[in-house]
């Protein structure tokens, strides 16, 4: 996600973060209704936030022939990669959330242990993982292959598993620290 | 001493790298690296093809594919799952799939256990006294033979090398001339071994290599090349786990032309199932040792059939040094043990040659030879057939006693039948049929069927049938044969393209998919109208696809009384994949080898308010029903009118913004359910397409300009989840110049369009920059906040400190 404010021609300067993603809400409520995920808790670290779906935008250059990507913010939420799974269907559940800035939901996501719980709440009731790996990606002087290889834990997996991403640490946000959770 | 040194240089040149070796013999590969095979629609040849960029037909080495209608096709190495998808939406094709790779069934042993009591057990020895095998031919399908061993003296009849496309069979594994010898080994000649059918003659085909390992390809045109070459008993001591068309279509042509086949059930010791073995028309061997008890490594379940003896079975070797069994596992050359599923398919195809040998005509197709040794076999574990021993131990002796009737062969399709949809075609309209005051059929259960009979004689294929069954996973099948469309465990049977041996058959699939009822889903039949034109209707409402909570399925078929047409109506296709993205939509004939397919796991496939209407027509009839109503009705636009988008969702338009047209205009839009030109890798392909065209024909001499034309087209919400979430993403891309060009794309939120304005009409496509390319634009992991800027924190600080500094030395004087 973007962290400086491109310039805009709005009369006073933002202060706060970019409006919520609602088209991106509109879209997930239409697809994925009372499946969605409201919330996520993880006791032991006492986090609990809110869920959004979250997506990415192209920043295209005028020919349209490549482009930057980045990231939605969740702003003070968790974010929902809408491209990955659902608590009622298995595979690869993948959420992120701001360390420093925007907000600090996922601040100390990196003292997460194996053992942890994690709970996603849906609708339909709550969702209990449990914590087996945290790792630390280093991203400073990443080549492409490797941010492909690093991105491959926000895709489809054939094992339900929760994916939890925040920056670290958080002073230099150098490294990735991922978070994997199985039923 | 350096003589000998550079002789063992030279042999370890020669030899594969051990490691190698141990690589492909436990090899988790699946399939051959950059090929798929291609089956086609009936008629159609490579030719026909519209390959996409980078692949090629590959160079054909026998014309065993070609008689089964399939084609190797060589695509991008670690790509094929990509292609994969691309060829499937082929229309000249029937299915695509990989080359998967395929394994000799054993496992390898090393007991020195060297008694033959297999012929005993299945009263070989007994047997003999009246057949011996003599005049039959017995392809083995396997790693070629060592043709200098004196156990097959005078009976190797010349063979094929598929592994080098030659005419020598060569045995570098050892696993075929194993499996030979306990088949068609001499007995009664004071050496060795005694084989099952002593005398038979062995057609060798090589398909296994040195590895011991082959395709499913090389299998294939084994199969049909033994049968061209006199076979009349395959051995197919060798299995994979992945279903094949390819596979299920070459077994058919051995069995369909009198071939009796018989396949090992694999020696990994669980419940499941392996191809060959698994096909209906082929006999499913299991292992038993001497007691005679199921090996603990031999398959089973509900593809078993019979069983034979496998566990240290005492055979031929090569004679010569060099082939894997010994390299690798040191087995011993000319004879050695070895146990598995692969040595239980030998005995029982070595039976199967003795019963021929009688020249009774109680055994004249393979039907008859199956029911002789599956009659006769001696019942083992759960008393009658189970999954375990099938129907038991081949008794060889007692199935000579046997003589089976032929049975009548299964109805084909004598009619043709053309599909046409409602919203290509005004013959076919979208009506949907209300069935409240209906029947409600109860107690399918999920995966169950229920059977009913017809209101009046339904026809399917020029056959009548007057009961039908509703399956609860979307399909209905004519008659009322329930056991030819569940599996025995009544679990899903994934669904499959259309024709296809495979059961079910003889079935009308408007949605056939894995479905369940939530609670709520309700099958409901109505007969309306009077005769002689009523209808049936039968209606599936609120079915959920499997695993899909949220998703909700209503869709009904017609049946007329008065013409033999089907009608699927689509009236709600709610959820992920409801667009028939994982279903089969089409109709098959009783025996699955003719259907006629809409559609089968085809994205986009679906809508709400979709009607397709299935009509037969004569054989060999020359125009097809469809060919009365143009794929594309061309609208014309009068002059004087602007045109607003019209598009559906998931459809392409035109809006002529710019003014009105001067003169009238003929616009044509036909929306494509596959690209007729691929779109390249660096574009997230959004799969839906169009074929536009706008014929503006102003008057001889008179200039007049096109005013500012748009493209448009109407988003649906998935087309935003594959693109990130947000409209701004995707674009508009038109077909230009042999290459995808985007064009530049507004978005218009309110009415959920993309706008671009058109360069020229031709086939135009929706994508976003793919975020998975790996370079440096990728979308990578997502940034979740800012490096604090200790530096230009610390030079604040500096600055401030010393600011303060100064101000109170500038401050001290007047403080005195």
């Amino acid at each position: 996600m973007n962290i400086t404010h491109a310039a805009t021609n709005a009369p006073t300067p933002q202060a706060s973060p970019p409006a919520p993603q609602s088209d991106i809400q509109q879209m997930a409520d239409e697809l994925f209704g009372a499946r969605q995920i409201r919330s996520v808790q993880i006791p032991a670290l006492n986090i609990t936030s809110a869920v959004v779906p979250v997506g990415w935008r192209v920043n295209y250059q005028e020919d349209l022939s490549s482009g930057a990507f980045e990231w939605d913010s969740p702003n003070a939420d968790v974010g929902w990669v809408i491209t990955s799974a659902l608590p009622d269907e298995g595979g690869n559940i993948a959420l992120y959330g701001h360390n420093n800035l925007y907000s600090r939901v996922f601040e100390r996501l990196y003292k997460a242990q194996a053992g942890d719980a994690v709970l996603l709440q849906t609708e339909a009731g709550t969702w209990k993982y449990t914590v087996r790996y945290v790792l630390l990606l280093p991203m400073l002087g990443a080549d492409a292959e490797q941010i492909a290889r690093y991105a491959a834990y926000l895709q489809p997996s054939a094992d339900a598993r929760v994916t939890l991403v925040s920056c670290y640490p958080p002073q230099s946000n150098t490294h990735r620290v991922v978070v994997i959770a199985q039923p | 001493m350096r003589r000998i040194f550079l002789l063992s240089l030279l042999l370890l040149a020669l030899l594969p790298a051990p490691a190698r070796a141990r690589e492909v013999l436990d090899s988790n590969a699946e399939f051959v690296p950059g090929q798929l095979i291609v089956l086609f629609k009936t008629g159609k040849k490579t030719k026909d093809l519209r390959l996409p960029a980078q692949a090629s037909v590959a160079a054909k080495k026998s014309s065993g594919l070609e008689k089964l209608g399939a084609a190797v096709i060589n695509v991008p190495v670690g790509q094929e799952r990509a292609y994969l998808a691309k060829l499937a939406q082929d229309k000249n094709i029937r299915a695509v799939e990989f080359n998967y790779l395929i394994k000799a069934a054993l496992v390898p042993n090393d007991s020195a256990y060297a008694l033959q009591y297999a012929p005993h057990l299945m009263q070989a020895d007994t047997a003999w006294d009246a057949v011996n095998g003599a005049g039959v031919t017995l392809a083995i399908i396997d790693s070629g033979i060592d043709p200098a061993h004196p156990e097959f003296s005078g009976r190797i009849l010349p063979g094929y090398d598929f592994i080098e496309g030659d005419a020598t069979p060569q045995d570098g594994c050892g696993h075929g001339t194993h499996v030979a010898g306990i088949a068609a080994a001499e007995t009664n000649n004071a050496q060795g071994i005694a084989g099952i059918a002593w005398q038979a003659n062995i057609l060798p085909v090589r398909v296994l290599d040195d590895l011991c390992s082959g395709s499913y390809e090389g299998v294939a045109s084994a199969l049909v090349w033994a049968v061209d070459h006199g076979a009349d008993v395959i051995n197919l001591s060798l299995g994979g786990y992945s279903p094949s068309a390819l596979l299920e279509n070459a077994t058919y042509y051995a069995y369909a032309r009198g071939v009796a086949l018989f396949a090992a059930a694999g020696n990994d010791g669980i419940a499941t199932t392996v191809y060959p073995a698994a096909y209906n028309w082929v006999m499913a061997l299991g292992s038993v040792n001497n007691v005679p008890e199921r090996a603990g490594t031999s398959n089973f379940g509900a593809m078993i059939d019979l069983t034979a003896p496998g566990e240290n079975i005492y055979s031929t070797f090569p004679t010569y040094d060099g082939f894997a069994y010994r390299t690798y596992l040191g087995l011993a050359k000319n004879y050695d043990t070895l146990s598995g599923t692969s040595m239980a398919t030998a005995q029982a195809s070595g039976a199967a040659a003795l019963l021929l040998s009688s020249g009774s005509a109680c055994y004249s197709t393979p039907d008859q030879i199956y029911q002789a040794l599956i009659n006769s076999a001696l019942d083992a574990g759960i008393p009658g057939r189970d999954d375990e021993y099938g129907y038991g131990v081949i008794q060889i002796n007692a199935a000579l006693a046997e003589c089976p009737a032929a049975p009548p062969a299964p109805a084909t399709f004598t009619t043709q039948y053309d599909w046409m949809r409602s919203d290509r075609c005004g013959l076919s309209a979208y009506a949907w049929r209300d069935t409240s005051g209906g029947v409600e059929q109860v107690s399918l259960g999920n995966e169950g069927y229920k059977n009913i009979a017809a209101p009046f004689p339904l026809t399917l294929g020029s056959v009548t049938y007057n009961n039908i069954t509703l399956h609860a996973n979307g399909f209905i099948s004519m008659g009322s044969a329930n056991t030819t469309t569940t599996s025995a465990a009544g679990n899903y049977r994934e669904n499959a393209a259309l024709p296809g041996i495979a059961k079910p058959n003889n079935l009308l699939a408007p949605f056939w998919d894995d479905l369940t009822d939530p609670g709520s889903a309700h099958l409901y039949t109505l007969t309306s109208g009077s005769a002689p034109n009523r209808e049936f209707i039968v209606e599936y409402k609120n079915y959920q696809r499997a695993g899909v909570s949220g998703s909700a399925l209503n869709f009904e078929v017609v049946f007329f009384e008065n013409n033999a047409d089907f009608l699927f109506q689509y009236k709600t296709l709610k959820g992920a994949g409801a667009d028939g993205s994982s279903a089969t939509v089409g109709i098959e004939s009783e025996n699955g080898l003719a259907g006629f397919q809409h559609s089968f796991n085809l994205k986009h496939a679906l809508k709400e308010g979709l009607a397709i209407r299935f009509t037969p027509y004569p054989s060999g009839s020359a125009a097809l029903p469809s060919a009365a109503c143009p794929q594309t009705v061309a609208i014309t636009l009068p002059a004087g009118t602007p045109r607003l988008c019209a598009a559906a969702e998931g459809e392409f338009d035109i809006e002529i913004s710019g003014g009105a047209l001067a003169y009238a205009t003929t616009w044509k839009a036909e929306q494509l359910a596959a690209p007729l030109n691929a779109l390249p890798a660096s574009l997230l392909d959004i799969q839906r397409y169009a074929d536009l065209s706008l014929r503006y024909e102003p008057p001889y001499a008179m200039l007049s300009a096109l005013p500012s034309t748009n493209v448009c087209y109407h988003y649906a919400a998935s087309d935003l989840l594959a693109a990130g979430g947000h409209a701004e993403n995707l674009f508009i891309t038109a077909y230009t110049n042999n290459v995808w060009q985007p064009l530049p794309t507004t978005v218009d939120a309110g009415r959920s369009l993309l706008l671009a304005n058109a360069p020229h009409f031709s086939e135009y496509s929706v994508a976003a920059l793919n975020p998975n390319a790996a370079d440096e634009n990728q979308l990578g992991m997502p940034v979740t906040g800012a490096p604090v800027r200790w530096d230009a924190m610390i030079l604040l600080l500096t600055v401030m400190i010393l600011f303060i500094r100064l101000w109170q030395r500038a401050a001290q004087p007047s403080s005195r």
